[in-house]
């Protein structure tokens, strides 16, 4: 790890050791200059797009809301946070997942469809090849999913590889994370999330305590937190896209941090990170999220593009906390 | 001639290659590299009294351009760009045999608000038929446009395009990007507004048109040498239009490859200082072109 991430994390834990407002710490942390609790209160959003990563497949955004609830219920009500009623985000499925994970629990995934977005996972599936596919898959993924010859083959065969991936990450954690390797060279998630996190010391460093009991940093022995371990299916760029995430929610008295991975995504791009700090504030919960990203083509997304590209993205971020706001408002 | 179009060569090329230099393989820097030629066959010259003459045309275009990020906010563009139009011109037609663009860009990208990217470019440089080339050659036509990024499938463009030179000073400009199906999309931007299709993630058919423009001096002999001696130092304003299909094909996510063939539709020569102007109409073109991203 270079001297930057380690320097910026001492930083980090230095100065989130000192007790501060939580204002002051997301005014230290991110760009937002002026913060008015009770204007947050009242329905504003603050957004902006974070600082330009040296790690080329990344991309972050910041965002500040807050509502007028306890901070206590926001923690629990945003860590299992549905977006299915919500269709302007083009969530087609959102299921929890047991532990251990069943095959009932995927009896909502039917890729039997007729929406175009559905079609093109389906056509992209029925195009693997054991050695080729534009779709993240492991190998032995590639060869379980390439038999399929019609949407319900194809239904079938993703039931079992995201029930595989499920397992091996309830028994593994993070060991467990299979690589993607079909799409032109071995990507592992694990690494594209490390490299976020790495590429954002601050953030890290104040993400730091749900982080380590997650097990994405330091000792895996830190690693008690249980998540909230869940699939989706949405459009993305247009494309059908199954995810595999877990929410981790660490409670520090009425102070929480969420941290919502995707540590599987089926195309388009490798591995999000969703983190969220909640504190109480007078009148109700002040919430600052950031969001990481890592997609291939980002990596050849740059000036104009990639500016247009983030303020895109802040975009949809704003989106969904508006729908995630009208839901907690909504009881 | 040649040794103007050597030193021309020679800006330019220092330009990039500072650029280049300059600019590594950060993500914080883009460097963008558009080359074009094209062919136009013979097509009937009209107007002010001209009859009977054709002319046909090679053009090229090469443009680089550095994209620094230097804030959050802000990104600066600098980077050279020579054009070239070269007509084949018949005795007793007074058309420049060369029209030409070497120039600097100078610009830059900022975000205002939540949803608008604003673009700022000048052009300084020398744009003449090169015949004398002399400090009124010089030309810093201007553009500013907003792009409005109402979504992932929906921009759209307004702005101005500036040329104190031009007959015209002052243009607006507007156009839409929009996705309006899987495969298809609007993308109505100026100089090059199509339609496209999408065949699949790296090949692409598109229709369209493209507009080629700009505002030159010509040479301080060039009427009489054409026996038109109101010519001699006059502004000429240049527009053609053409209208074409094309294909175009990813070789690598940064570099694309584009064939394009079609019908130049319009041409026009205004000297409009002198009131003279020639147009063309109806030749058929070829066109090959590659952009590159670094």
């Amino acid at each position: 790890m270079s001297k930057k991430f380690w320097v910026g994390l001492w930083l980090g834990l230095a100065m989130s050791s000192v007790a501060a407002e939580p204002v002051e710490i997301v005014q230290r942390l991110s760009g937002f200059r002026q913060m008015d609790v009770a204007k947050l209160l009242a329905g504003e959003i603050l957004t902006e797009r974070g600082v330009l990563m040296d790690f080329p497949n990344g991309i972050s955004a910041q965002s500040c809301f807050a509502v007028a609830l306890p901070a206590t219920e926001v923690a629990q009500r945003l860590q299992v946070w549905d977006p299915l009623p919500h269709p302007e985000l083009k969530v087609m499925a959102f299921h929890a997942l047991s532990v251990p994970c069943r095959p009932e629990d995927f009896v909502q995934l039917q890729l039997a469809s007729t929406l175009k977005p559905v079609r093109w996972l389906v056509d992209k599936t029925l195009a693997i090849t054991p050695m080729k596919s534009v779709l993240n898959l492991s190998r032995s993924e590639a060869a379980e999913l390439g038999s399929s010859t019609n949407p319900q083959r194809a239904t079938e065969g993703w039931v079992k590889v995201l029930m595989a991936r499920v397992t091996a990450f309830q028994q593994q954690w993070w060991a467990g994370i299979g690589p993607y390797e079909v799409a032109g060279k071995t990507i592992k998630p694990v690494d594209q999330l490390h490299a976020l996190l790495h590429d954002q010391p601050l953030v890290a460093a104040e993400f730091a305590p749900v982080l380590r009991k997650a097990g994405l940093l330091g000792d895996v022995a830190d690693a008690t937190l249980v998540p909230f371990y869940y699939w989706s299916l949405f459009e993305a760029n247009h494309h059908a896209t199954l995810t595999l995430g877990a929410a981790y929610r660490l409670a520090d008295g009425e102070h929480y941090q969420i941290a919502d991975v995707e540590y599987y995504v089926s195309g388009d791009y490798y591995t999000a990170v969703t983190l969220y700090e909640i504190w109480p504030v007078t009148g109700g919960t002040l919430i600052w999220r950031v969001d990481l990203f890592a997609a291939p083509m980002l990596e050849y997304t740059k000036g104009m593009e990639r500016l247009a590209y983030e303020v895109l993205m802040v975009q949809d971020i704003k989106q969904e906390i508006r729908c995630m706001r009208d839901d907690l408002k909504a009881k | 001639m040649i040794n103007r179009l050597r030193i021309a060569a020679g800006i330019l090329l220092a330009i990039t290659l500072a650029n280049a230099a300059r600019a590594g393989s950060s993500i914080r820097v883009a460097e963008e590299l558009d080359v074009d030629y094209s062919y136009v066959g013979s097509a009937a010259v009209t107007g002010s009294g001209l009859t009977g003459k054709t002319i046909d045309e090679h053009s090229a275009d090469v443009r680089f351009v550095v994209s620094s990020q230097v804030t959050r906010d802000l990104l600066l563009r600098t980077g050279a760009e020579w054009q070239r139009f070269s007509f084949g011109v018949p005795a007793g037609v007074p058309v420049p045999a060369t029209l030409q663009q070497v120039s600097a860009v100078v610009g830059c990208d900022y975000q205002v608000g939540g949803q608008w990217i604003v673009r700022a470019e000048l052009q300084p440089g020398v744009y003449s038929d090169f015949a004398d080339v002399t400090g009124e050659d010089m030309d810093a036509p201007f553009v500013l446009a907003g792009v409005y990024l109402v979504n992932p499938d929906l921009q759209w463009l307004v702005g101005l395009h500036v040329d104190a030179r031009s007959q015209y000073p002052v243009l607006p400009v507007a156009g839409v990007r929009w996705k309006f199906a899987d495969a298809w999309t609007l993308d109505f931007m100026l100089p090059k507004p199509r339609l496209e299709y999408d065949l699949n993630d790296q090949s692409q058919l598109y229709l369209g048109a493209g507009l080629a423009a700009g505002t030159f001096r010509i040479g301080d002999h060039f009427g009489m040498d054409n026996g038109l001696a109101k010519l001699d130092r006059q502004t000429v304003d240049y527009l053609e239009v053409r209208v074409g299909a094309g294909w175009s094909y990813k070789i690598t996510p940064t570099f694309q490859l584009e064939v394009e063939a079609g019908s130049l539709v319009y041409r026009d020569f205004d000297f409009f200082n002198a009131a003279i102007d020639y147009r063309s109409h109806g030749a058929p073109y070829g066109q090959i072109a590659c952009h590159a991203k670094f």
